[in-house]
């Protein structure tokens, strides 16, 4: 089995044209859709942080592979886990289809590490491997330390790379193909690292989401070539890419996910190189790529081949998107490529999708009547007295799909009112592996799941307004608020009704975490000393700066049932401070930590002006 | 072979590049960067020192001391 070295150049990528009569994803497994695909030409393509071609991969390959190596992994019982780190690399797509024609059950794990980031990093791995009771665990050569560090004392068989699993004994003949009732893989939502949720997806549930986008989202054609620099061990890099190019015989040009953090310049670069007509992102990654690639960047670039330019994953900010459009005008990017689309990974992972070639389409309501009355009246001009707000058309929700918009007592609305989103079709979960509390309260016995999402329709039409829960998403990572809180919780001046923990807008559109805590001490110094621990412990563990607020006892708003409301707390934070946005709170000192008194905080005498606007952070996290 | 002055003064024009507030560095401090702004100043490494930078010395390196002792490290 081959390895990616830096230094490794090949001559060729894998032709865009399969050879094959096209199939857009009408098969009833992955296996099928792998065995089909192995006919043809196509494959995955790896590049390296130079730009560089570092690994070809064949489906043809790809699936010669995985069958050696399934002959070595279904001793390990059909239907088990199997952890596999996630990270961009063909030893990751050989693991995952072994476990496809072994019978086990593949279970992406994150990549992602902040710098000094290893115990929280091992912490959340351990947690993973834990929750899922994978029977062995796989990571490519740069992640297997780490990874063995943490399956250290856990009860996992085997633990390697590619070559430790191939050092396994084979079996003679493969066990049966997996039954379309089988699950297909467990895929962590990017949510909480103490309460992990593994949406359990069936081999129909998938193949039925792929169909699903590859026919009515947008017609995949014989000469679509995919860019990709998503994640693995996410649901739109996962199931859209990895799965998706193989169900539809497509090649695919991988930039590793860090690569494309730490050099944007790149992804435009192949997608010109390779005349790529498809690549995804969320909005963040636009925003980084407009931000970093310097004009002399876009020079000799031509990015006209780009048909689809899928924006999803996270709320969709109009303004990132033009100015995407704009920076790359000269590299002849089209704006009318721009296609949005929502979905999740309970969905498998596609709900809608907009109409193809109509760019992006902003609906303008009334923002008073959305805040007051949950209530998305169209203003087609702003005035004077009444300010607007935009919402990207998310498009109709694929064939199978039905969606309703319920107020809280669970009435469905009609059109042009706010509320929560419910889906219900053959693409949804079976719920979360081992955790039947968690699916009860997203899944109904009749199969319709609470999305969790707020949003509006217009005739088919699907907007998205916000989140019900309390997510944060910071650098395009979603942060759960009680693992911080719990984090607070963890200093000795500190209850567990002390603390609350929330996002505010930040810079361009992005959001800002925002920890307040109540505490009984008085001494300025000791609650500066706490303010500046709690920021300091928030950052070792999650790798982002927060704002720490900390304030007097009883100051945090209860609910009836004797919660902390975080959405009080927001709104009284933003109102302590008289901002409605984080980039304008002017700080005691430098750094983020705050101390409130009494009233908006002043300025320092010293002279320290409003912290300059967070431009940077809305850049990529997934590194 | 490189010396600890020569990473050390990538390291500080990398992060002269990646923060614009031009507060002083402390070396055993923490570095307080967002994930954005680590990425692009390992990027701002890499090419000072034409290196290519491991996850697991990213992962040990939260001071500015560390980071330059992990880079030093690869050497041997």
């Amino acid at each position: 089995m081959r390895e990616l070295r830096d230094d490794e150049v090949l001559e060729t990528a894998t032709a865009t044209q399969s050879g094959i009569a096209l199939r857009r994803a009408n098969f009833r497994t992955l296996t099928e859709a792998l065995d089909y695909a192995a006919q043809g030409r196509t494959g995955f393509n790896f590049y390296n942080g130079r730009g560089d071609l570092a690994c070809a991969l064949g489906y043809r390959e790809l699936r010669e592979k995985a069958i050696q190596v399934a002959r070595r992994l279904q001793a390990f019982g059909r239907g088990s886990r199997v952890g596999l780190v996630a990270h961009t690399h063909p030893d990751f797509a050989v693991m995952f289809f072994a476990c496809q024609y072994a019978g086990l059950v593949p279970v992406p794990l994150a990549a992602t590490i902040h710098l000094g980031g290893r115990s929280a990093y091992i912490r959340h791995l351990r947690e993973l491997i834990r929750d899922c009771g994978a029977v062995a665990a796989f990571a490519p050569p740069d992640f297997v330390g780490l990874l063995h560090e943490a399956a250290g004392e856990l009860p996992v068989g085997r633990v390697g790379t590619l070559d430790d699993f191939m050092a396994l004994p084979a079996l003679e003949a493969l066990p049966g193909p997996p039954a379309i009732h089988e699950l297909a893989y467990l895929q962590y939502t990017s949510g909480s690292t103490r309460f992990p949720r593994g949406t359990m997806i069936t081999q129909s549930a998938a193949m039925a989401n792929l169909e699903g986008i590859f026919n009515h989202g947008f017609e995949i054609a014989a000469d679509d070539r995919f860019c990709s620099w998503l994640p693995f061990y996410h649901d739109m890099g996962l199931v859209g890419i990895v799965l998706g190019c193989v169900a539809t015989q497509r090649s695919v040009d991988f930039l590793g996910t860090r690569d494309f953090a730490m050099r944007p310049r790149l992804w435009l670069k192949l997608i010109s190189q390779n005349r790529s007509t498809i690549s995804f992102s969320p909005p963040f990654g636009y925003a980084l790529a407009a931000r970093r690639v310097r004009l002399k960047d876009a020079e000799g670039i031509d990015l006209s081949s780009w048909r689809i330019a899928g924006v999803g994953a996270e709320m969709i900010h109009p303004e990132w998107l033009v100015n995407f459009a704009q920076t790359l005008a000269s590299a002849r990017f089209n704006p009318r490529a721009f296609l949005p689309c929502y979905g999740m990974a309970e969905c498998s992972l596609a709900v809608s999708f907009a109409p193809v070639g109509a760019g992006f389409d902003v609906d303008f309501v009334d923002s008073e009547r959305l805040a007051q009355h949950n209530e998305a009246v169209a203003a087609p001009s702003a005035g004077a007295e009444r300010r607007r707000s935009g919402f990207v058309n998310c498009g109709k929700a694929l064939p199978g799909y039905e969606v309703e918009v319920r107020d809280e007592a669970g009435r469905t609305l009609p059109d042009r009112h706010c509320g929560r989103i419910y889906l219900r079709g053959a693409s949804v979960m079976s719920g979360y592996f081992g955790n039947s509390e968690a699916s009860r309260e997203v899944l109904s016995e009749d199969g319709w799941l609470y999305t969790g999402d707020l949003g509006y329709r217009v005739g088919e039409s699907l907007y998205l307004t916000g989140r019900a829960k309390d997510l944060l998403i910071i650098n395009g990572r979603n942060i759960w608020p009680q693992d911080i809180e719990h984090l607070a919780e963890q200093q000795p001046q500190l209850r567990a009704t002390d603390t609350s923990a929330f996002s505010v807008p930040g810079g361009e559109g992005g959001e800002a975490a925002v920890l307040v805590v109540q505490c009984r001490e008085t001494d300025a110094t000791e609650l500066d000393l706490l303010a500046e621990r709690l920021r300091q412990a928030v950052y070792a563990e999650f790798g982002i700066e927060c704002r720490v607020d900390v304030v007097p006892p009883h100051t945090l708003p209860g609910t009836s049932s004797g919660k902390l409301s975080r959405s009080s707390a927001r709104k009284q934070f933003l109102e302590r401070h008289g901002v409605t946005r984080a980039a304008d709170l002017v700080w005691a000192k430098r750094g983020f930590a705050c101390r409130s008194t009494a009233g908006p905080v002043q300025p320092s005498a010293s002279g320290h002006g409003p912290l300059s606007e967070p431009a940077r952070s809305i850049g990529a996290s997934m590194a | 072979m490189r010396d600890r002055a020569t990473v050390a003064k990538a390291i500080r024009e990398a992060l002269d590049v990646v923060r614009d507030d031009g507060a002083p560095i402390d070396p055993e401090g923490e570095l307080g960067l967002d994930s954005t702004q680590a990425m692009e100043l390992i990027m701002e490494i890499e090419e000072r020192l034409d290196v290519s930078i491991p996850v697991e010395t990213l992962a040990d390196a939260r001071t500015f001391d560390q980071l330059c002792a992990g880079i030093l490290r690869l050497d041997s």
